[in-house]
């Protein structure tokens, strides 16, 4: 369960996050949806503890997460948006190493390897350096490294981009396991296909604010219009590319 | 402080620089190049030592002087073989390296007991064939001087008079201190060692992070930021001390093998100097790595971070060039300079003067306080936002 | 030796820590490798403190320490052992032998070392290893040198009879500078008196000194020596051989001084022998035939006139440049004569000095006789007589001294000085047996200089007549002591690695040739010696 309560960060000039605020409850998917530059990255950043916000507070199971952002990052698997692996590293060596990072360590985290290897289909490439390795099993074991210690809340920056359609369903596979298991999941896309797809509650985010929330039921009756596309380009008001800063 | 999560940092970190071909070349050429170099050196130094031995002097014009020439043949380890018609030139094209030109009056001014004259054509800015110049230069002198305290004593007068004063040269060094000044070299290879040895796993692991953007993942576990630092810093070290210790299994194999007996020389490098050269500049393998870390944290891919260590690498030459000028060795007070103590210390060590304990304890924890400083300001580097994701 | 066993050690100590980081570098599956890495590092570091902290075999300068600059011995090593004056009582009197070691400079030297015996007797043999030690570097470099001052030289309870100011004073206003003068004898027959304090001057025989020679070897850790001995030196390395022949590996006599050789005696008939080599040599010089006729009777004339009628001369003293009158009796010019022959070089003033002299002129026999006085410095003349008045002194009589002495120039006057101070000083006992020239086995290099004055090479070759494993190598040319001549170091020091001399190629030494004569005050005729060689171009 995360909550977030008038979130602030400006870089500069800019204000990236201006006063940002939704509820990610447990058991449920939560698509934070927005244009470029709209502010989800960043607003992911300040919730995975990599970025400090200007004020505003952030509740992850109860733990204030920006006075104490490792006890926040413990509670956390997040996927960021790029996948960022060690081309001489095996998939096993990456999941075992993020395993050991988080504390985990002997048959128990084996175990866990094996399973996530098991659930991602990574089995036969699973001892293999991933220099090698496609970007759809990258994002594979950029997910099962983010995942393996089990955490209640699960954070993902455009999961499925650039992403060929096994990967992609791989993908959303895990996404729909991990709200089975009545975990929080969270996740930031600009494609709209897959926040209706997944997700059970929207939040759209433009201009680093909050503009709706809700299911896209709702969204679409809140905007009066027939499809969620229509509803998001309605709500924020879309024109062009907005002003391109910093997050990315 | 959580050890399990800096080991498997250092463990995850060592095994991928252990399997980046570039590190092990980097560790593995500076093993064996400086050996290489000094062996290359000292056999040039020794072999020239024992070419003044058994010299050949060129001579034009020994028709004009056969007594000198009898009394030169007759010097241990001397020949006498004929000379290039144009002497200058001989040595200036380095054909030879001396040669001694006769006067065509000679002997009538030997006779007439006037200074009858002879040219040594030499270089002096050359390094080759200056022993044997000096020897020969020395038993010119030696006949002159034979000849002239004779003709003192053929005239009623003691030789004994045409010196007013003896000079006598007091050698304060030891023959080690001399062979060190010759050794120095050495330092200064172990000391690459320490920077060389672990700058690809130092770089790799943070600037290269940073390029990769495995930076953002990695931090995003709930491991504090020192760890992380104090993990990657480990595994430099482990490559910097493997680095120097096989620097210095080479160099001293090398040297055992040198025939360095012809430096006239004693130096014997028994176990006992090597483990105490090794306790000399061991602190280096950790401050080097860390002084690598703190500056490659500025760079934004390992690239940029690489031509940084140009910056670093001319801070081993540092001691090298203040030594020319300022003696380094046996100065206890410089110990607790980093970089520069190590090099002193090794000096003393391989000079043979006395290294306490204490010496060795000063410096090593000088460099264990510059080791924190900067795996500090790493630390600060690491957690600014501009730094994890400004790549 | 034993740095080839530390450096092996070494080598493991590496290979180890290496194959333990190799090992754990290859392995990231659980549980971590880093214990196994810091166990490995941590191994190699202990390792490394093990290797340097092992407990090691001393050498023989681990007894010694490094000697001080002033000393002038360069990179040697310096140590004292004491003896007992009296070996036999074991009591009383200690004598602190200085002991200077030269380090082999190789990384595995050889395990036995050279024992360096000075002449004299009476020269210390420590005090020669600054001299000496550039010259046997090519020894040096394969074996520890090693120079004990023997007891009564040197620093070793030194037994100087030094003359004061005021004695040497009076020594040069007797004018005739005659170590037979009644100044001298008083000089010496006072010293006696003065060691007494000192010394027990019956207790400095070669013997007895020899027998310390092998507390030294054993306090210094070798197990066989090598000796070089020169002049007296090698009546020592003889005496030690035959005393402690298991403990000698090879031996190298320079110029031989046997034990029964009754060291005064036979100086007038071998310094005649000199002479007359010089007088050939002359003759055979178409340079000094010509310009010196009939040297030989020249000399002896001038030496018989000499003792007929002592010349009152007035003279520029070569060295104050005071002038002065003197009078110049045989044994003055003879005696510059003979000290001028153990150098060739020296003596190739003799036929210019003797035509000097004929003519009124001593100035040039004064000078050089002051300026090539081999007994000038360094010699403990108390030693000296210790030794001769005890082993030769006794074998002598003045029936035999006359007899050798007829028909040399020399006369009786070397030996009679020695008899007279033998008359007053303390003489020890000496086994009888001691004058056997035992046969050994031995490997022995001799060398001998042709024109050597006082060794010649018959004395050698009596040696090496007698040992089996002896090579006797005359060295053309050269006077007293030819191991600094020409390729003679080159030649000894592989005689000491092999510790054959059969094998030795000797040929080199041919090359040696007498110094060119001064013809005149220039010096030798610069164009003498044109020889083929030089032709050859």
């Amino acid at each position: 369960m995360i909550q977030v309560r008038e979130l602030r960060k400006h870089f500069g000039a800019v204000k990236a996050v201006d006063g940002v605020s939704f509820d990610a409850p447990d058991g449920t998917v939560t698509a934070l949806l927005g244009p470029n530059g709209a502010g989800k990255t960043t607003t992911l950043r300040m919730i995975y503890g990599l970025m400090k916000p200007d004020s505003g507070s952030i509740d992850i199971d109860g733990v204030d997460a920006v006075a104490r952002p490792l006890d926040g990052q413990s509670r956390l698997g997040v996927l960021p948006d790029v996948s960022g692996l060690y081309p001489r590293l095996t998939a096993r060596e990456h999941i075992r190493y993020f395993g050991n990072l988080q504390g985990l360590k002997g048959a128990e985290l084996e175990r866990r390897i094996d399973k996530w290897i098991e659930i991602l289909d990574l089995s036969k490439v699973a001892d293999r350096r991933v220099g090698g390795f496609s970007h759809g099993e990258r994002t594979k074991v950029a997910i099962a490294r983010a995942l393996v210690h089990a955490p209640q809340n699960v954070l993902l920056d455009e999961p499925t981009n650039g992403l060929d359609v096994m990967s992609t369903r791989a993908v959303r596979e895990v996404i729909r396991h991990l709200k089975a298991e009545g975990r929080c999941v969270m996740f930031s896309s600009h494609v709209m296909q897959e926040v209706s797809a997944l997700s059970d509650r929207i939040v759209i985010i433009s201009s680093g604010r909050v503009i709706a929330e809700g299911t896209a039921p709702e969204l679409v009756a809140l905007s009066g219009k027939s499809t969620l596309e229509d509803a998001f380009v309605s709500l924020t008001g879309l024109q062009g590319p907005e002003e391109g800063s910093h997050s990315a | 402080m959580n050890f399990t999560r800096i080991k498997a940092v250092a463990v995850k970190e060592f095994t991928d620089g252990f399997r980046d071909k570039r590190a092990i070349y980097t560790v593995l050429f500076s093993a064996v190049f400086g050996p290489l170099m000094i062996a290359f050196l000292l056999t040039q130094i020794a072999g020239q030592e024992k070419s003044a031995n058994d010299i050949k002097i060129p001579v034009v014009g020994r028709e004009y002087a056969p007594v000198l020439m009898n009394w030169l043949e007759q010097q241990p380890g001397v020949q006498i073989v004929a000379g290039p018609a144009d002497p200058e030139k001989a040595v200036t094209d380095r054909t030879v390296e001396y040669v001694l030109v006769v006067d065509k009056d000679f002997a009538k001014r030997f006779g007439e007991s006037r200074p009858a004259k002879v040219q040594l054509f030499g270089d002096s800015t050359r390094t080759q064939g200056r022993s044997a110049l000096r020897r020969v230069k020395n038993l010119l002198q030696a006949f002159s001087g034979q000849i002239g305290g004779m003709r003192l004593a053929a005239r009623g007068v003691s030789p004994a008079i045409a010196a007013a004063m003896k000079v006598e040269d007091v050698e304060v060094s030891s023959a080690r201190a001399r062979a060190a000044m010759i050794f120095n070299i050495i330092p200064m290879f172990l000391l690459l060692a320490a920077f060389t040895g672990g700058m690809q796993i130092a770089t790799d692991s943070t600037a290269g992070e940073r390029e990769r953007g495995s930076l953002e993942p990695l931090m995003l576990n709930p491991v504090p930021r020192w760890e992380l630092i104090t993990g990657k810093w480990l595994a430099a070290v482990a490559g910097s001390s493997a680095s120097m210790l096989l620097t210095l299994v080479i160099t001293s194999n090398v040297l055992l093998r040198l025939p360095l007996e012809d430096l006239g020389i004693r130096f014997q490098m028994g176990s006992q100097e090597m483990a105490a050269l090794m306790a000399a500049v061991i602190p280096m393998a950790l401050l080097g790595p860390a002084m690598i870390i703190y500056l490659a944290c500025f760079a934004k891919s390992y690239k940029e971070a690489q031509s940084y260590m140009g910056f670093l690498v001319s801070f081993v030459t540092i001691p090298g060039v203040l030594s020319t000028f300022y003696p380094v060795t046996n100065r206890p007070w410089l110990r607790p300079i980093p970089i520069i103590g190590q090099y002193s210390l090794s000096l003393d060590v391989l000079g043979g003067h006395d290294v306490s304990v204490w010496g060795l304890v000063a410096a090593a924890v000088s460099a264990v306080v510059c080791v924190g400083i900067l795996l500090r300001l790493a630390t600060g580097k690491l957690s600014d936002e501009k730094v994890v994701f400004g790549r | 030796m034993e740095s080839g066993v530390r450096a092996a050690r070494w080598d493991v100590a590496g290979g180890q820590s290496f194959h333990g980081t190799c090992y754990t570098a290859g392995m990231l599956r659980p549980p971590p490798g880093l214990p196994k890495l810091a166990a490995a590092f941590t191994l190699s570091l202990l390792c490394l403190a093990a290797v340097g902290c092992a407990p090691k075999k001393l050498t023989a300068i681990d007894h010694l320490k490094p000697c001080a600059a002033t000393d002038g011995f360069g990179d040697a090593y310096c140590g004292t052992y004491d003896v007992w004056e009296d070996r036999e009582a074991k009591s009383g009197r200690k004598i602190s032998l200085r002991i200077v070691v030269l380090p082999a400079l190789k990384q595995h030297p050889a395990p036995d070392p050279l024992f360096f015996l000075a002449g004299g007797p009476g020269q210390g043999a420590a005090s020669l290893a600054g001299a000496v030690k550039d010259a046997f570097r090519p020894v040096q470099t394969q074996r520890d040198i090693v120079f004990v001052d023997q007891r009564g030289t040197g620093k070793s309870n030194p037994l100087n009879c030094k003359p004061t100011d005021a004695e040497a004073k009076a020594e040069e206003d007797e004018e005739d500078q005659d170590s037979a003068s009644p100044v001298m004898l008083n000089r010496l027959r006072a010293c006696v008196d003065k060691l007494k304090d000192k010394a027990d001057l019956t207790k400095y025989t070669t013997t007895i000194a020899m027998d310390d020679l092998d507390d030294v070897r054993k306090f210094l850790g070798y197990d066989k020596i090598n000796l070089y001995g020169g002049s007296y030196g090698t009546r020592a390395a003889f005496v030690y051989a035959r005393q402690h022949a298991a403990n000698t590996r090879a031996v190298i006599l320079d110029g031989v001084a046997p034990t029964d050789m009754a060291l005064p005696l036979y100086m007038a008939r071998d310094g005649q022998r000199a002479i007359d080599l010089l007088v050939r040599d002359c003759e055979k010089d178409s340079g000094c035939a010509k310009r010196f006729p009939k040297l030989g009777e020249r000399i002896k004339a001038l030496i018989s006139g000499l003792a007929a009628h002592p010349r009152k001369i007035h003279y520029t003293n070569p060295r104050t440049g005071i002038e002065a009158d003197m009078d110049v009796r045989s044994a003055v010019v003879s005696g510059v004569l003979f000290s001028i022959l153990y150098s060739p070089t020296s003596a190739s003033l003799l036929p210019l000095l003797v035509e000097q002299a004929e003519k009124g002129n001593y100035g040039g026999l004064l000078s050089i006789g002051a300026a090539f006085d081999p007994t000038a410095e360094g010699m403990a003349m108390g030693m000296h007589f210790s030794v001769v008045c005890a082993e030769d002194a006794p074998r002598i009589n003045a029936d035999a001294i006359a007899k050798v002495a007829a028909g040399s120039v020399f006369g009786t006057d070397i030996a009679d000085l020695r008899l007279k101070v033998c008359q007053f000083w303390p003489k020890g006992k000496v086994d009888p047996a001691y004058y056997d020239t035992t046969p050994s086995d031995l490997p022995t290099l001799i060398l001998s200089g042709e024109l050597d004055p006082v060794t010649p090479p018959g004395w050698g070759q009596q040696v090496a007549d007698k040992w089996k494993n002896a090579r006797h190598v005359v060295v053309p040319g050269n006077g007293h002591g030819a191991i600094l001549t020409g390729c003679v170091l080159k030649l000894a020091s592989s005689f000491l690695d092999t510790a054959d001399a059969s094998k030795l190629d000797t040929g080199c030494v041919n090359k040696v040739k007498r110094a060119p004569f001064f013809l005149g005050p220039s010096g030798p005729d610069p164009m003498a010696g044109m020889t083929a060689k030089a032709d050859q171009k």
